[in-house]
């Protein structure tokens, strides 16, 4: 009797394991567990994303406001630790597919990425060929990321570049850059981030050494499947994030409207760049 | 003399001795009018009357060349403008435009491959100026001899409206030397291989003007009446070395062929070719694929037996009704791996138009370079790290043949402190570039995005040097809550480009109330009682 109830209770495990890897495949990628993560380092975010940090071989995106800094430097940031996690021996390759406003090159030294690393892909001007390209490099598996400036990819365009990266073994970040209302960004992304500026310490506190110091970000995970919306203030300090302690300067954090469904029919409320003065 | 043969009578006799398969044969092609007859096909009514291109020659305007009409009225290149006009009030003119006149000569010279893969443009000696050297070795007999093969290639130009003086002769400098003392355009003019002292014997009559020599050393055997070739026979070279310069007895052995002249092809012939010959024409998109992967294992065995990888593979599908459709591929860096290079080429096999039906199908590999081994001679990591890098110049590969290798760049420092300055493009495999470690100038304090052109704003600062408080870009008022600065940078004082117009900018990093960053900057110093000027020049990330 004890033994039977043993053996039916490991029989019941087994049906479970292969059910769950069932609604694994039927979820598509993303989630197929094993693939890795990258850790953000900072407890709060990595606590907010299913599997501790930010699952790698699929495509995310990064929506930012034209003409910020921030949300390239987000990706620029990402990029580099992708690079260090994917070769101990020296730095790997990164590409950088640029849609039009120049990339410099030199500001990607403050995120730890070096000369020669960084391959830029610019002046492509259909985004039928951008899209390829990426798609392309996802696939060859030769590159540690990729940082792809697109207007969006509606949900077939998704799921290919979803399944190039898992093929590859690559992560892609998808930067839109909200230029117009009718921009409905990537229609699938495993993660979605809104990054933005906010006051860095120095000018928050009004004390303390003079000049610009840090630049501090304010950045909202939108949509994570499995995991849960946050928004968090952080500091790019020393090449890694410092969550900023809530002293009362920044308000509580409000929820940004959360692109639930793979539709592509987001909204997006504020854009951080377009405050007149 | 005698010992110039002038082949216009044809003689079985004549084309007996000159289609001698041994030792190298030059075709020496002398376009005496070409910059006024290459105008001429675009001016056609300036072909009757008198026309010359002029060109400024130490503060003078002088004739660069003339026509047939200019020249029968005694006017001849060289001479100055205003003399010329004296002579001929009717003379028309043209400044030379010396560019299109190189690229149409690379045209004809290129039109010229038919007769022979390798073609050179002449370098411009002295005065005269356009010439082109076929190397005619083992291609005369195709057309019948080389009197048959320079019959043809004259009539054709007649035909272009040129006047062609061809000469063909053993070596580059005897051909050169026969051709441009031609006189007559219907003239061809062919030395037999030389057997020892023909070549002073067929020279000897010619003058000196010959041995492509400049103004200045030309003037000088003048001067001294050394007028023809043969004058310089008796004379010793150590004395002529002495006093005309190594250069006159350099072109010398050229012209007799005791040191050997290379001719370098416009288009290098490339020994790598694979091909597949049609009894019956295909046309299906199937067959032209197969073959074309037939082809390559062809080229990729042949180059691996060489030791060697091409950077550049152009397919050559011959129709049956004679044209020719040529599709090209190029590679970041050499290869012969068969999978990749298939899957390059089979992405451009849809554009292959059979029409008829293609009878022969040729791939050639041009731009060789050593190649060591394959991906399966590495090991464990090695074999990891050899497969990503192939896999990546696949991806490199791909990305160019579709949308231009320009597009893809890696971009490396350049030590200049000017911002747009400090970042050059290269190539995706430069790797000895960046193995020396070369980092970025500025170190951190650079924006994530750097404008083209830096945008003028309107700023406000209350103390000269001083950040400002506001300023005004796009409409829009961006007030400043902490700035670093000033950084100043301006030209290089060593480089040579340091008359740039590039002033002194000091620059700011300024961060505004939402906590964006501005990279701006004043241009120039502070000059009371003028307004500063503003640039916003890039963002932070």
């Amino acid at each position: 009797m004890n033994t039977q109830s043993r053996h039916h209770m490991a029989a019941r495990s087994q049906q479970l394991d292969a059910l769950r890897q069932q609604i694994g495949q039927v979820e598509g990628p993303g989630r197929s567990a094993g693939r890795g993560v990258l850790p953000f380092d900072v407890s709060a975010i990595d606590g907010a994303l299913p599997e501790g940090g930010l699952p790698l071989s699929c495509v995310h995106e990064v929506q930012g406001a034209y003409g910020g800094g921030a949300a390239p430097g987000f990706c620029a940031a990402l990029l580099a630790r992708l690079s260090q996690q994917k070769n101990s021996l020296d730095a790997a390759p990164v590409l950088w597919l640029e849609a039009g406003q120049g990339l410099y090159l030199p500001g990607l030294a403050r995120y730890g990425l070096q000369p020669g690393q960084v391959f830029v892909v610019s002046n492509i001007r259909k985004s039928a060929d951008r899209l390829w390209v990426l798609e392309e490099a996802l696939r060859c598996g030769a590159l540690a990321g990729v940082v792809a400036e697109l207007d969006g990819a509606d949900f077939t365009a998704s799921r290919r570049l979803q399944l190039a990266a898992e093929a590859g073994g690559t992560t892609g970040l998808v930067l839109t850059e909200q230029y117009s209302q009718r921009q409905n960004g990537m229609a699938s992304a495993v993660t979605r981030w809104q990054v933005g500026t906010m006051p860095s310490m120095e000018c928050r506190l009004n004390s303390g050494p003079p000049g610009v110091g840090d630049p501090c970000w304010d950045v909202a995970l939108t949509h994570s499947r499995g995991g849960r919306a946050d928004r968090w203030a952080l500091e790019w300090q020393n090449q890694a994030w410092n969550m900023l302690a809530d002293d009362g300067a920044m308000e509580a954090p409000v929820l940004l409207p959360v692109a639930a469904n793979d539709d592509g029919a987001q909204t997006s409320p504020q854009i951080p760049g377009q405050v007149t003065g | 003399m005698a010992q110039i043969p002038n082949h216009k009578q044809k003689g079985t006799t004549a084309s007996a001795v000159v289609d001698s398969p041994i030792g190298k044969r030059v075709l020496a092609l002398h376009l005496p009018l070409f910059s006024t007859e290459r105008l001429a096909r675009e001016m056609p009514e300036s072909i009757r009357q008198p026309f010359a291109t002029i060109e400024e020659n130490k503060g003078k305007l002088v004739l660069a060349a003339v026509n047939l009409p200019a020249m029968r009225q005694s006017l001849s290149p060289g001479m100055v403008l205003a003399d010329a006009r004296a002579l001929v009030p009717e003379l028309v003119t043209c400044f030379v435009n010396d560019p299109a006149e190189a690229a149409a000569l690379r045209k004809l010279a290129k039109w010229c491959i038919r007769y022979t893969p390798l073609v050179m443009v002449a370098g411009s000696y002295g005065k005269t100026r356009k010439a082109l050297f076929l190397d005619i070795s083992g291609c005369a007999h195709l057309f019948g001899g080389e009197q048959a093969l320079a019959c043809h290639l004259q009539a054709r130009l007649v035909s272009f409206g040129l006047t062609p003086h061809v000469a063909i002769a053993d070596t580059p400098g005897a051909a050169w030397a026969i051709a441009i003392t031609g006189r007559r355009r219907d003239e061809v003019r062919i030395l037999p291989p030389f057997m020892g002292d023909d070549a002073w014997h067929a020279l000897a009559n010619c003058p000196v003007v010959g041995l492509r020599l400049d103004d200045k050393t030309e003037d000088a055997l003048v001067s001294f009446g050394l007028r023809t070739i043969g004058a310089l026979r008796p004379l010793a070279r150590r004395d002529l070395a002495g006093r005309f310069g190594l250069v006159l007895v350099q072109r010398l052995d050229q012209a007799l062929g005791h040191v050997n002249e290379v001719i370098m092809p416009i288009r290098p012939a490339s020994p790598f070719i694979a091909r597949r010959v049609f009894f019956d024409p295909i046309a299906t998109a199937e067959d032209i694929a197969a073959t074309v992967q037939a082809v390559l294992a062809d080229l990729c065995q042949m180059l691996e037996d060489a030791g060697l990888g091409a950077e550049r593979l152009v397919l050559a599908c011959h129709r049956v009704d004679g044209t020719t459709q040529h599709l090209s591929f190029g590679m970041a860096r050499p290869s012969r791996w068969p999978e990749p290079l298939f899957v390059l080429l089979a992405e451009k096999l849809d554009q292959v138009k059979p029409d008829f039906g293609i009878e022969f199908v040729e791939l050639r590999a041009f731009r060789t370079a050593p190649l060591e081994g394959g991906q399966a001679n590495w090991q464990g990591q090695q074999a990891d790290r050899a497969q990503l890098s192939e896999s990546f110049a696949a991806f490199v590969d791909r990305l160019g043949n579709r949308l231009g290798f320009a597009s893809l760049a890696r971009p490396a420092p350049v030590q200049s402190w000017l911002p747009e300055r400090a970042v050059a493009r290269r190539g995706p495999f430069d790797d000895k570039f960046f193995a020396t470690g070369a980092r970025w100038p500025g170190g951190r304090d650079r924006p994530l995005r750097l404008f083209d052109r830096p945008e003028p704003v309107e700023a406000v600062a209350p103390v000269p040097d001083d950040p400002p408080v506001l300023f005004r870009w796009h409409g829009r008022t961006f007030r400043v809550r902490a700035a670093d600065g000033p950084e100043r940078l301006s030209d290089e004082w060593w480089g040579a480009e340091s008359q740039s117009g590039v002033g002194i900018r000091d620059y700011y990093t300024v961060e505004d109330e939402e906590g964006r960053r501005y990279w701006l900057y004043r241009d120039g110093l502070y000059a009371p009682g003028t307004p500063p000027q503003w640039f916003l020049h890039g963002l932070f990330g």
